[in-house]
């Protein structure tokens, strides 16, 4: 009687849903649903794996550069004097302290400004990657626990 | 757990909550699964492209905005794989999937044409539905599957199938046309 009902009513538009709802609606498993998250899982690890490849590899660069560029800001500022001027303020205090504002100008002068901001960017990108590497390191743990 | 709305869960799981993620599966499982079921018509082939619809939503998450409809993105999502998959194993009619309208073949339909008392007596209804249902074209089963089984709204689907909504209109009653005369046909 409910299907005679619902065909009854077929050419009415808003019986439709109705119709429709009398097609088999296949029920999934757990099976499928717990495929679906040790999948996700598996791709997870997988690209956590990639980043830890990644970031270890920018890791090591960034010492690389950092050390190049430690060693030309190093040379540089011993160069420019800027060194000499330093061991001025041990050596003649005195001098230094009653022309302070002068010495303070000359420093800043003989600052290898570029090497520095240079130097200070590459310990910014060793930081950030290590916090990175450190973070993906971390989740491969939890999940290996 | 029904209560949150997609768009906050997804926003949860981003946040780091692992639990939503498996909310939003668990509650869209079963009906994708019978959506690409309906276009493969292979329960094993339907398997694999579910596992491989919600991979592929979790890879896109981050992409996903959330003033867009969640359902929405997921059935276009489960579509596209289903249709790339029946490509690659030469499924399906391409002619089926363009936006052809077909005129000629729906001009012969009368819509106007009543179905008989005589076809309710048929007993196994919900089998002669899914055959009825399973003959139509790619196009015509696909809209009226989303409209009535999966309760999207017209607009909805033609963000999924990527057509203009007057099209979509037009085809959801041409679709109608057609399975009224299909049924007219098994009783005859």
């Amino acid at each position: 009687m409910h299907q005679k009902c619902i065909f009854n009513r077929i050419n009415n538009m808003k019986n439709y849903k109705e119709l429709f709802s009398q097609l088999k609606q296949e029920q999934t498993d757990l099976a499928l649903f717990t495929t679906i998250m040790s999948k996700i899982d598996k791709e997870k690890r997988r690209l956590v794996i990639i980043r830890i490849v990644l970031f270890s590899s920018g890791l090591l660069g960034s010492i690389v550069a950092f050390i190049h560029v430690f060693n030309v800001l190093y040379a540089n500022l011993a160069q420019s004097g800027f060194m000499s001027f330093i061991s001025l303020l041990f050596s003649d205090s005195k001098v230094v302290l009653s022309n302070f504002s002068s010495f303070v100008l000359v420093l800043f002068e003989n600052l290898p400004v570029t090497w520095i901001i240079l130097s200070l960017f590459a310990i910014w990108i060793f930081l950030d990657l290590l916090r990175h590497l450190l973070r993906n390191i971390a989740f491969i743990y939890k999940y290996n626990n | 757990m029904d209560k949150i709305l997609d768009q906050d869960l997804v926003g949860e799981y981003l946040k780091g909550d692992e639990e939503s993620l498996e909310i939003l599966i668990k509650r869209y499982l079963t009906r994708v699964y019978n959506f690409i079921l309906s276009i493969v018509c292979d329960k094993e082939i339907a398997n694999d492209i579910t596992q491989d619809v919600f991979v592929k939503a979790w890879k896109n998450i981050k992409r996903f905005k959330k003033n867009k409809n969640f359902k929405t993105w997921l059935y276009t999502i489960a579509r596209n794989t289903s249709i790339d998959y029946m490509r690659k194993k030469k499924y399906l009619n391409f002619s089926e999937l363009e936006n052809d309208d077909n005129e000629n073949i729906l001009e012969t339909i009368k819509s106007e044409e009543l179905l008989p008392d005589e076809i309710f007596e048929i007993k196994n209804l919900s089998e002669i539905l899914q055959n009825v249902v399973n003959d139509l074209p790619e196009k015509y089963k696909t809209v009226l599957l989303l409209y009535y089984k999966n309760d999207l709204t017209l607009e909805e689907i033609s963000k999924i199938l990527k057509k203009p909504l007057n099209t979509v209109k037009s085809q959801h009653r041409r679709a109608l046309i057609l399975l009224k005369n299909s049924l007219n046909n098994k009783k005859q």
